[in-house]
């Protein structure tokens, strides 16, 4: 008996995570641009945003997942290649593979700002992670959708009738 | 020169990043797989070529100065094993693309197996025991989706056998690895002899246990190998195939690197006594089993069992014998799983009740069977006949009677198995059902998947026509890998 699938969902986790949301998906951000001199990086940004993103589905089923309208695969794909680009244009111009550039800006107001490129991998690092858990995601709610599906149509045992008779009766309360 | 160890990991990542993007297009997922599959190879034999001629070639990744950095290092060793890994890698992917089974069907495939080819690049490139985690890390990963392919229940039920245990294993060899930090204040595989040395006896015991704990269960060695027959069976055949050929020979170079390397001053009658013992159980199992696939699962065991052997005698000729041997069971162990996808797909079965006769209808298939088979067992003048001869001679010199004992019964036992095999699939008559298909030529229906398995049989019979100048360069290998001042001198300058 799955929760996931839209009749029975809790008012207040979904409202929390929709408080939640917003603050995680910065929080990611912010991990993944910490992590050039602190710990934190793209790995841990981009697992703290596929969090929300799973918190997400757990609040509002699979259409949360569905209404972000993004292929998963591609974001793999862009991510790798995002990274994979990073290291190999530090090989093209000479230096070592993955090797750093540092480049130092001076904007008005802000001061000193450094920008190096293996916060342009980080970037990548964290778009495939997010890629990679939401594949996962997505392969789970599809296997729940085929379940949904073929639930009529299975014949279940007398122990499993007693439980759905349970849910009517839930369903005609509500 | 040393610009190419970062891009014989870096090619087939970057394909797999194509292969995503493409991911509907099987035919642009193709090519990028070829393509990455072939400049993978030609780049590992071009750091084969400069290895062999200027000694061993290192590079560090991201530019940063000695341990810090990522660090590649190719000596003869590690260059023969990616050269042969890459070039198995690229047989099979044109074998699978052959087959057009279900599982290259699969548009997971393609991006799964180039991440898996960079996987066996970084493993055996990786200069220091961490990256050499975090490599076999990235093939498992690709090893579990691919394993899994499918999506059928034995597939599935095998698969978590498999996950769970790989996990098990990840999580001793990464608290060996941060065990061996916290002891000496270095991962770098070149600074670690020197300070491994300073450490107690017991210390360094328990490190050394701890590494081939995770590396024995990679490869797969005596008693823990029982996940081995369960899943590579479940595969599909080209996946098998690669999976049997070549991921538990990573854990033997492992085994190789780290014995001969960091822990040169062992008392290894131990692990002479689990290479007994992994030979023994091995061709036991392959004995009592009537499925093909299985039966040649239970031979990797049995096989590893020899390696091991090399490793547990030590010494420059028993290390240059375990390198042969595995340069030849790569190619041969690939190559048997090849002939067995042709019969599955031609037959639809590999077991030996159902299938029969297959020599009356195609002579050369059973002729591109027997000669790894035979191979396999050790029989001149094939290939094995070499390795095993290599590594029973070094036995005879130890008098470590027993152990010769049990690897000549052991390679008698396998010439029964294959000739089980032989007998069961390939002689006798046909079966009813085949002779209506009325089918002969099975070779002509399958003219890639054929023509794939043709030339690692050749390339097999080439390791044996070529052994004399092959053995020398093993011999040099051994050399490399057994002296830790050469390999010290090369990689920290």
């Amino acid at each position: 008996m799955s929760n996931l699938d839209g009749t029975r969902r809790s008012i207040i986790l979904s409202e929390t995570v929709n408080g939640l949301t917003p603050v995680l998906l910065l929080f990611s951000v912010f991990l993944t641009f910490r992590g050039h001199n602190a710990p934190g990086g793209g790995f841990a940004g981009g697992l703290v945003m596929a969090a929300a993103i799973i918190l997400r589905y757990l609040g509002s089923g699979p259409a949360g997942i569905r209404s972000l309208r993004i292929d998963p695969i591609m974001l793999m794909g862009i991510g790798l290649a995002l990274a994979i680009a990073t290291g190999t244009s530090a090989l093209l111009s000479g230096k070592g593979f993955l090797e750093s550039t540092i480049w130092k800006l001076h904007p008005p107001l802000i001061g000193e700002m450094k920008i190096v490129s293996s916060s342009v991998f980080d970037i990548g690092v964290h778009i495939l992670v997010v890629g990679v858990v939401m594949a996962i995601l997505v392969a789970f709610v599809e296997a729940d959708d085929e379940v949904a599906r073929s639930r009529p149509a299975v014949k279940r045992p007398a122990s499993d009738r007693s439980n759905d008779s349970d849910r009517s009766n839930e369903d005609s309360q509500r | 020169m040393n610009d190419l160890l970062p891009l014989a990991i870096v090619i087939p990542l970057a394909g797999a990043a194509v292969s995503l993007l493409a991911i509907r297009s099987r035919a642009t997922q193709r090519v990028v797989a070829i393509l990455c599959a072939v400049a993978t190879t030609a780049i590992a034999v071009t750091i084969v070529v400069h290895v062999d001629r200027n000694g061993t070639a290192t590079a560090a990744m991201g530019g940063w100065p000695g341990s810090i950095a990522i660090n590649l290092v190719a000596d003869r060793f590690s260059a023969l094993m990616l050269t042969v890994g890459s070039t198995m890698l690229l047989a099979v992917l044109l074998y699978a693309i052959g087959q057009r089974a279900d599982d290259e069907r699969s548009r997971w495939y393609h991006p799964a197996y180039l991440v898996l080819t960079a996987g066996v690049s970084g493993a055996f490139l990786a200069g220091d025991l961490f990256n050499l985690f975090v490599f076999f890390e990235v093939l498992l990963m690709a090893s579990y989706v691919l394993l899994t392919l499918e999506g059928t229940d034995g597939q599935i039920r095998s698969g978590t056998t498999y996950v769970v245990l790989n996990v098990v294993e990840s999580m001793v060899l990464v608290t060996g690895v941060a065990l061996i930090f916290a002891a000496t204040g270095t991962l770098n595989m070149a600074e670690l002899p020197e300070r491994l040395a300073a450490l107690p006896d017991g210390i360094r015991l328990g490190l050394n246990l701890l590494l081939l704990i995770a590396f024995g269960l990679k490869a797969a060695v005596f008693p823990l190998f029982s996940w081995l027959p369960d899943s590579y069976p479940a595969a599909p055949s080209p996946v098998s195939a690669v999976f049997a050929g070549l991921l538990t020979k990573i854990g033997v170079y492992a085994i190789v690197r780290t014995q001969t390397l960091l822990f040169p001053e062992t008392n290894r009658t131990l692990l002479l006594v689990v290479a007994g013992l992994t030979m023994a159980i091995g061709v036991f199992g392959a004995i009592a089993q009537s499925d093909m696939k299985r039966i040649l699962s239970f031979h990797i065991i049995s096989q590893i069992g020899y390696m091991v052997m090399g490793v547990a005698l030590g010494g420059v000729a028993a290390i240059s014998a375990t390198i042969f041997y595995m340069l030849h069971h790569i190619p041969v162990k690939t190559s048997l799983f090849l002939v067995e996808g042709i019969v599955e797909r031609d037959t639809g079965s590999s077991t030996l009740d159902k299938v029969s006769g297959l020599a009356r209808r195609s002579g050369w298939l059973a002729a591109l069977f027997l000669i790894p088979a035979l191979s396999l067992a050790g029989l001149p003048p094939f290939s094995g006949f070499l390795g095993k001869l290599g590594v029973v001679s070094v036995a005879l010199d130890q008098r470590s009677w027993w152990i010769v004992a049990v690897a000549l019964a052991v390679s008698l036992m396998t010439l029964v198995s294959m000739l089980k095999i032989f007998n069961g699939a390939f002689w006798g008559d046909p079966m009813p059902s085949q002779v209506t298909a009325g089918r002969t030529g099975v070779l002509r229906h399958h003219p890639l998947m054929s023509g794939v398995t043709v030339a690692v049989v050749t390339g097999t019979l080439a390791i044996a026509l070529f052994a004399g100048p092959l053995y020398r360069f093993c011999e040099r290998a051994a050399f490399d890998v057994t002296n830790t001042a050469s390999y010290t001198a090369a990689v920290i300058r």
